[in-house]
């Protein structure tokens, strides 16, 4: 009974906070279409006094004595939404004009959105930029109540739910499959409400951005009738609708017609000074473009609904875990604690993945947006050495941690990495400086290359037979696999909403989860009688020598070259490849966000699935893995398929999910096996080297992976590479011995 | 049982708190106590922008202000008698500048106001102006004549502190205050071109602490190059006046035309043939005359096409679908010319004139206010005319037209 509600409780809990973030993200998504509406508003209505200015310059006029510039820029604004700033700013002297009336001012970037338009010479040089300082408050004012609703209705959702599971359990048993196809259930059920509840709210803004471009065109058109031009006579009106209508998504049609001869219900009509013939400006709203945007707000919908439902599954394992943590047989060598051991490895590498890969590029983006350098670099190197130095530290870290592993408790450094990985976070999210940022990166670099360690020792350390090894690694590509699916997709929604320096935060506030987890659920005491046991075992002398020992043997380079470099570059396909494929192809980006997730998706629970029959069936790992290295080729052959190509794209993108997902614990086990890297190097080092590796495989192959995008002889000709290793495998099946 | 299922719910939640809270609440204290040490990289602010407004070329003291003893300035305005239509442009630019800078209260309706010269000004000395400023009951005049009474005036009303300062249009008023000598500072916001004029020596430096003028750089050949873009014409008939180069830009002209590759076809004028009575005939017969082959537009210097001649010379081009165009003065426009694209923004001189005036009311010295003011080009239209030649009007080009006439 205890057991049960704990269960209960974890499950709640888990169902509430999965919830909660599918109704913000899928806030924040509406929110995103929203200020795209009101931004390409503010861009039509500012064409007209960007064109002003743009024509004086022309005439010899300079921004810098274009004195009575706040005036016109006063008379633009009264177009704007109310509470809206405009600035003039010459890139030269600084901001020259404001309609703010005071010489110095700050604006939130919180409650102030921007749109910024360059101003050109009449060499067509850039010369300043007209920003707008838009009330963001007010965009979000008109979506907040059809979000409160749906916070609302989602609560009841889940409250209905958790009744229904606790009455049914009262008296049937609660398996987790039942468990998770309630909860799924849950997640599609509050997905259509929130499809419906915001899609009438999308189609409200839409409409209401129609109204203002119509109020803007015809103040426009009245600006020259009343000069006293007849509408017959002016030449060339249909470009300047034509031009608005093509900056503005809701718009099918703008025309001029008399009002006599309207005759369709769904067009928006608005008066114009032209009595002659009693004339009109119709609008046609693009119900096509409204709908193809809320089939899209649908789709990212679906696509947040299903992370919700990763983040729920993967993190329905916890109850286990804390159950186990209960039971007496914790922290000693039973097969339910490896298996335990299994399920925290995924979880760990789960939650930290997500964490790494939510602020991976956004502290590049923040650099570049600060638009400062660093010393004597430039803004755009300062951002490139934000990741690169993380990269280094964590390259560095990697060969430095083995030795410090040794001298150190596991459980020691993962504290500290975690603890370094808060602090770093944090600092990142504080901070406004961009030595900081770098300093804090580096650091992050450090801390990501102890918890690396600590896997790797978790993994080296907590099985009892090879089966428990296999399904440590399993686990372990499992929870990477997870990670990076959910934290990408997470940490470009919270960058959108609320800032790149946000997803620092939601990153240190992750790790300190992670911490509070690891430490909880981890047997560390376990771990650490058993790494006593095998220090007697271990290899001695300096770890560099040994890694060079090991390349004595033509076998190790056999698996590195034939193995290893060919499983990382083919999980570098649908991070390189495949996004370079689909905007060549022009598809919607939404093909993107499902190819990422399918990839995902495919690889970890298709994947899992498909390894276990595969051990059962081919029995050999070197024959499993020779499969993969054919789906890979098949992959790069597909990929050129000139038709069906959202389907062609999905569909490669889920065959590399399935390398990924049974090809990496499948290489991992094979380099692991081969007796010479063994015989120098003990587990974790191993999978330290292998990490290594791959890191090195990663930062090469993109160039590569370019060169395919670009060219479909270097395609044909990476994926024929990838059958001669094929070939070159085939005479080692059958001889292949079990490791150890 | 049901009771019995919630009692137990209700202490598991209570366990599984306590549970947690022991490692929570130490990982908790190692988070607070970091807290702390992140202030070496500050707390964090709210995202904002900081806009510091920076000066232009020169900068404006705006804020109204009144004389030391607390009374209004009084300003007295002169002009060439009779005023045209860009003294009264100029006028009005001067006090809608004023008015926005807080010198004319906000409620004195000069929207509203007159649109001549004459009516205009009395609007502006019989309303309450709000106390900052004052115009003297009459403008002064000057004609072609010696002036004398109206030196006299002026030099008893400066040296007894009714006037504080004298804004003028036109070169000839210019001239003539330079010549009084008075203890007041004066401004002259419109004189085709001040420094070749002798009213100041150049633009960066007036050369009397006591005069400031208003110079546009190179209006001619910007009005051409503007024209040009707006035409593409290859070839140009250019009326002009012989002797009148300075008024006119006829120099100017040329070298725009050089500089874009564009042929000239001119028909020259002396200053004597502008004032025969024959003239009229004589410019048609001469345009008559002319090879126009190949003309793509026709350019009339200022003072060779005026408000009579405007319509039959318009017309006759207009025929061969040759645009008409002039160097100056939008009544030529509305008397028949196609167009007239001015780089003489005389609404604009007087806004400028103004924030320089404000300038010298808060004890800054006029000579040493800046003199350069680059006009945002000013386009009339005669649309009937522009149908008669065949020209296109686009939205765009419309949108930036000033004034449409008929």
């Amino acid at each position: 009974m205890r057991n049960f509600f704990r269960q209960y409780i974890v499950l709640f809990l888990i169902t509430l906070i999965s919830a909660a973030g599918f109704c913000a993200l899928s806030y924040l998504t509406v929110l995103q279409f929203s200020i795209q509406s009101e931004e390409q508003y503010i861009s039509t209505c500012n064409s007209g006094l960007i064109n002003e200015i743009e024509t004086s310059l022309t005439f010899g006029k300079k921004l810098s004595n274009y004195y009575g510039l706040s005036q016109v820029l006063s008379k633009a604004q009264t177009l704007l939404p109310e509470g809206t700033i405009l600035t003039m700013t010459s890139f030269d002297n600084g901001v020259l004009a404001t309609t703010k009336g005071e010489e110095h001012f700050i604006v939130s970037l919180e409650d102030y959105g921007t749109v910024e338009q360059t101003i050109h010479d009449d060499n067509n040089a850039e010369v300043g930029v007209l920003t707008t300082y838009y009330d963001k408050q007010a965009v979000k004012n008109r979506i907040i109540p059809v979000m409160r609703t749906s916070v609302i209705v989602s609560i009841a959702i889940i409250f209905a739910a958790f009744i229904i599971i606790f009455l049914i359990s009262i008296k049937v048993s609660l398996d987790s499959n039942r468990v998770a196809a309630i909860l799924t259930t849950v997640i599609m059920l509050q997905g259509a409400f929130l499809t419906v509840n915001y899609s009438d709210a999308f189609e409200e803004t839409a409409n209401q951005s129609i109204k203002s471009v119509a109020s803007y065109v015809s103040m426009s058109v009245n600006n020259v009738l009343d000069k006293g031009v007849h509408i017959d006579e002016i030449e060339g009106l249909d470009t300047f609708l034509n031009n608005v209508k093509r900056e503005n998504t809701f718009i099918k049609d703008i025309r001029i017609e008399k009002r006599s001869t309207l005759s369709d219900s769904e067009t928006y009509v608005v008066g114009i000074n032209e009595t002659r013939n009693d004339m009109v400006i119709a609008f046609d709203v693009s119900e096509e473009n409204i709908r193809m945007i809320i089939i899209q707000m649908v789709l990212m919908f679906a696509a947040t609904s299903f992370l919700s439902i990763i983040v729920m599954k993967e993190s329905l394992t916890l109850h286990d875990m804390i159950a186990f943590r209960h039971s007496k047989d914790f922290n000693t060598e039973t097969n339910e604690q490896f298996d335990i051991i299994a399920k925290s490895i995924r979880y760990g590498n789960y939650l930290t993945l997500t964490f790494d890969y939510m602020c991976l590029s956004f502290a590049a983006l923040q650099i570049k947006e600060w638009n400062r350098g660093f010393m004597s670099m430039p803004p755009a190197m300062a951002a490139a050495l934000s990741i690169s130095i993380c990269q280094i530290a964590d390259l560095m870290g990697m060969f430095a941690m083995p030795s410090l592993g040794k001298k150190i408790k596991a459980q020691y450094i993962m504290t500290v990495s975690s603890i370094l990985l808060i602090f770093a976070n944090a600092n990142c999210f504080f901070t406004h400086s961009v030595m900081i940022i770098i300093l804090m990166r580096f650091l992050s670099g450090v801390g990501a290359a102890g918890l690396k360690q600590v896997r790797n020792m978790i993994i080296s350390q907590g099985y009892a037979n090879e089966k428990q090894l296999n399904q440590n690694l399993q686990a372990s590509n499992n929870g990477i696999i997870a990670g990076l699916l959910c934290g990408m997709g997470l940490g470009g929604v919270i960058a959108v909403g609320f800032g790149y320096q946000t997803t620092f935060l939601v990153a240190g506030i992750g790790y300190i989860v992670y911490l509070i987890f690891a430490a909880y659920c981890i047997p560390w005491k376990l771990l650490s009688q058993r790494k006593s046991g095998s220090m007697a075992d271990e290899e001695e002398g300096n770890l560099l020598i040994r890694i060079f020992s090991i390349f004595r043997s033509v076998s190790v380079w056999r698996t590195i070259f034939m193995i290893v470099v060919p499983q990382y570059f083919m999980l570098m396909i649908i991070v390189c490849l495949i996004p370079g494929r689909i905007q060549r192809l022009e598809l919607p980006g939404v093909v993107l966000t499902y190819s990422n997730l399918l990839n995902g998706v495919v690889g970890l629970y298709v994947g899992e699935r498909l390894y276990k029959v595969f051990q059962r069936v081919i029995k050999s790992n070197l024959r499993i893995y020779i499969v993969m290295l054919i789906t890979g080729a098949g992959t790069l052959f597909m990929l050129d398929i000139p038709v069906y190509q959202t389907f062609i794209i999905l569909l490669a993108a889920s065959l590399v999910g399935i390398v990924d997902g049974v090809g990496s614990p499948v290489a991992t086990d094979l380099f692991m096996g081969n007796a010479y890297v063994m015989k120098y190097l003990n587990d974790t080092e191993v999978l330290m080297l292998y990490s290594v590796i791959g890191s090195a495989v990663m930062a090469v192959a993109p160039f590569m992976l370019e060169l395919c995008e670009k060219s479909i002889p270097w395609m044909y000709g990476t994926g024929l590479i990838l059958l001669v290793f094929v070939v070159l495998l085939l005479p080692s099946v059958g001889t292949q011995k079990a490791k150890k | 049982m049901k009771l019995i299922h919630f009692k137990v719910f209700l202490s598991e939640i209570a366990s599984f708190g306590g549970q947690i809270k022991k490692t929570a609440g130490r990982i908790v204290c190692i988070i607070l106590s970091l807290m702390l040490t992140f202030s070496f990289t500050g707390c964090r602010s709210r995202d904002v922008v900081e806009v510091n407004l920076e000066k232009q070329d020169h900068d404006f003291l705006l804020t109204p202000c009144k004389k030391e003893n607390g009374e209004a300035f009084t300003i007295a305005f002169m002009d060439l008698g009779p005023p045209i239509e860009s003294s009264y442009l100029c006028l009005k630019g001067l006090a809608e500048g004023l008015q926005d800078s807080g010198y004319i209260d906000a409620d004195v309706p000069l929207s509203l106001a007159p649109q001549d010269f004459f009516e205009y000004y009395d609007v502006l000395v019989n309303s309450d102006l709000g106390g900052y400023i004052k115009f003297c009951e009459e403008p002064y005049m000057i004609d072609e004549g010696d002036n004398k009474d109206i030196a006299k005036e002026l030099i008893e009303k400066t040296n007894n502190g009714t006037i504080d300062v004298i804004v003028a249009t036109g070169t000839d008023p210019g001239l003539f205050l330079k010549g009084l000598d008075l203890p007041v500072p004066f401004l002259v916001c419109l004189a085709t071109d001040p420094v070749a004029s002798g009213i100041i020596d150049s633009a960066d430096d007036t050369g009397d602490p006591d005069i400031w003028a208003l110079v546009e750089p190179n209006p001619y050949k910007r009005q051409f190059e503007g024209y040009y873009r707006m035409l593409e014409f290859d070839k140009i008939l250019l009326v002009t006046v012989n002797g009148m180069d300075t008024i006119t830009g006829n120099p100017l002209y040329r070298e725009a035309a050089d500089e874009l590759g564009v042929n000239i076809l001119e028909l020259n004028f002396e200053e004597s043939d502008m004032h025969a009575n024959d003239y009229e005939d004589k410019i048609a017969n001469g345009i008559r005359d002319a090879n126009l082959t190949g003309i793509d537009a026709a350019l009339f210097a200022y003072g060779t096409m005026d408000d009579d001649n405007a319509d039959m010379l318009s017309s006759m081009l207009a025929r061969r679908g040759i645009p008409s165009l002039v160097g100056d003065g939008d009544s030529i426009c509305e008397n028949g010319a196609m167009m007239c694209l001015s780089c003489f923004d005389y609404e604009g001189y007087g806004n400028y004139a103004s924030m320089v005036l404000s300038n010298i009311f808060h004890g800054r010295k006029a000579g040493e206010q800046p003199c350069r003011y680059t006009s945002s080009p000013h386009v009339v239209l005669n649309m009937n005319t522009a149908e008669q030649t065949g020209f296109k009007c686009t939205f765009g080009f419309l949108q930036g037209v000033d004034r449409i006439y008929r």
